[in-house]
């Protein structure tokens, strides 16, 4: 009996030393997992998309603007404050001599006019037309006026100017 | 007879363990006479990694002592077409700051350019090529300027992280990890090389080492959009000391040039009433 007693608590002490040492080495492996991490990728995730035909990636780290919580400092916390494509209109800002018609206001030309389209081109063998201050380009009886979208300057059709017309 | 050799066993490494807690106390002559592994020395790089976030804080508390300066950017922007051909576009810009509330950005393009007045009150947007400017009421600081053209206006500069007042705390959202990359030369300036995760985002940037914690480059690529398009933005010619004249930041037309409004000015009951 004794004899058992004293068998059991020296198999509990080698237990005890084989399994101390394994635990320690254990504890030190998950730590460098630990420290290690970050090459693990948060996949993409869904809500791809966006409208816009051309995709581009956002031009600031903090999203540019007010669709990011500013100064909330979310450190640690994966999938907090996440605005995937929250009113991002690709208007990329390219040279017009670059040849390919950056934004969303690239619309084909030669499609349907109609009073609100927005065209990045005017059509050929357009005249100016000055009205109120305003300069109408009057192209074949499709008047368009300027405007900005974005830092692009594009054309919205415009119903014929009436104030100042034929003057 | 088994026994005795499993205890002899595992005695090996306790014995072995009260070894080495025990060296320290040691004189430290045999400590040091036994010198790590020769194999990094050729490094001359003794110095503790730096911890990224110490790195942007820093830069950003040298930012914050700026009261004026000039800065050339230049962006690459990967553009994914719906063919899914990825193009590269450019753009150059140089970005005028005078704190708290002036800033002009000229836009440079072989269509003749751009440019971007902020006087305080209000920004303008002037289009030489096509002789067309437009205004708009701004915001009272450079902050709200910046956010107001970016999310009402859709005129995002691409740095507008490291302009704003606090670019550490901007910076530091959401981010999931952050690694300290090393460094490296950036356009012949050496520079810390960080790198940083959100959910959405893959961003790098790298800063001036010494004195000057300038940023000399920012990449990012946004995991949120499919294919993952990619921007990067280089930084040069920083002058720290501009002689800006005193309406360096004030718009003033040219005689022959057309007012024209932002879409976003065009109200939509003008627009429903031009459609009638």
């Amino acid at each position: 009996m004794q004899n058992t007693r004293s068998m059991y608590l020296k198999r509990a002490i080698m237990l005890a030393l084989i399994a101390g040492p394994l635990l320690a080495l254990l504890s030190v492996d998950v730590e460098a997992r630990g420290g290690g991490r970050g090459g693990g990728g948060f996949g993409g995730g869904g809500g791809f998309g966006g409208g816009a035909d051309v995709r581009a990636p956002r031009a600031n780290v903090g999203g540019g603007g007010g669709d990011f919580n500013r100064g909330n400092v979310n450190r640690g916390n994966v999938n907090v404050n996440r605005d995937v494509n929250v009113n991002r209109n690709v208007n990329v800002d390219v040279d017009r001599n670059w040849g390919y018609a950056g934004g969303a206001a690239a619309v084909a030309v030669g499609t349907a006019v109609v009073v609100g389209a927005i065209v990045s081109t005017l059509p050929p063998s357009c005249s100016a037309f000055v009205s109120d201050g305003v300069t109408y380009q009057n192209c074949g009886g499709t008047y368009y006026a300027p405007r900005y979208d974005g830092p692009n300057v594009v054309y919205e059709v415009v119903a014929p100017p009436s104030s100042g017309w034929n003057q | 007879m088994k026994r005795t050799h499993l205890l002899s066993m595992m005695l090996f490494p306790v014995l072995i363990l009260s070894g080495c807690a025990s060296a320290p106390t040691e004189p430290s002559a045999q400590v040091t006479a036994t010198p790590a592994p020769a194999a990094p020395v050729a490094r001359p790089e003794p110095q503790i990694k730096p911890q990224p976030r110490d790195v942007i804080k820093e830069m950003a508390a040298y930012l914050r002592t700026l009261d004026h300066f000039t800065v050339r950017v230049e962006r690459t922007t990967e553009l994914i077409l719906p063919t899914e051909q990825h193009l590269h576009a450019d753009q150059s810009m140089v970005i005028a700051i005078q704190k708290p509330n002036r800033m002009r950005v000229d836009f440079q393009n072989i269509s003749g350019g751009r440019q971007l007045f902020y006087d305080g009150q209000t920004f303008s947007l002037y289009t030489p090529e096509k002789n067309v400017y437009a205004s708009a009421a701004a915001a009272p600081t450079l902050d709200g300027t910046l956010d107001l053209l970016a999310t009402q206006y859709r005129i995002s500069l691409p740095i507008t992280d490291l302009l704003v007042a606090n670019p550490d705390s901007r910076l530091a959202q959401n981010v999931t990890s952050e690694l300290y990359v090393g460094r490296t030369l950036v356009r012949g300036v050496v520079c810390h090389h960080l790198a940083f995760q959100t959910p959405d985002l893959d961003w790098e940037l790298w800063i001036e080492e010494g004195s000057k914690p300038l940023p000399r480059r920012l990449a990012l690529t946004d995991k949120s959009v499919k294919g993952a398009p990619q921007m990067m933005a280089d930084l040069s010619d920083w002058n720290l000391a501009p002689q800006f004249s005193a309406n360096f930041f004030t718009f003033t037309p040219p005689q022959n040039a057309g007012k024209i409004k932002f879409l976003e000015q065009v109200s939509t009951a003008q627009r429903s009433k031009a459609a009638q």
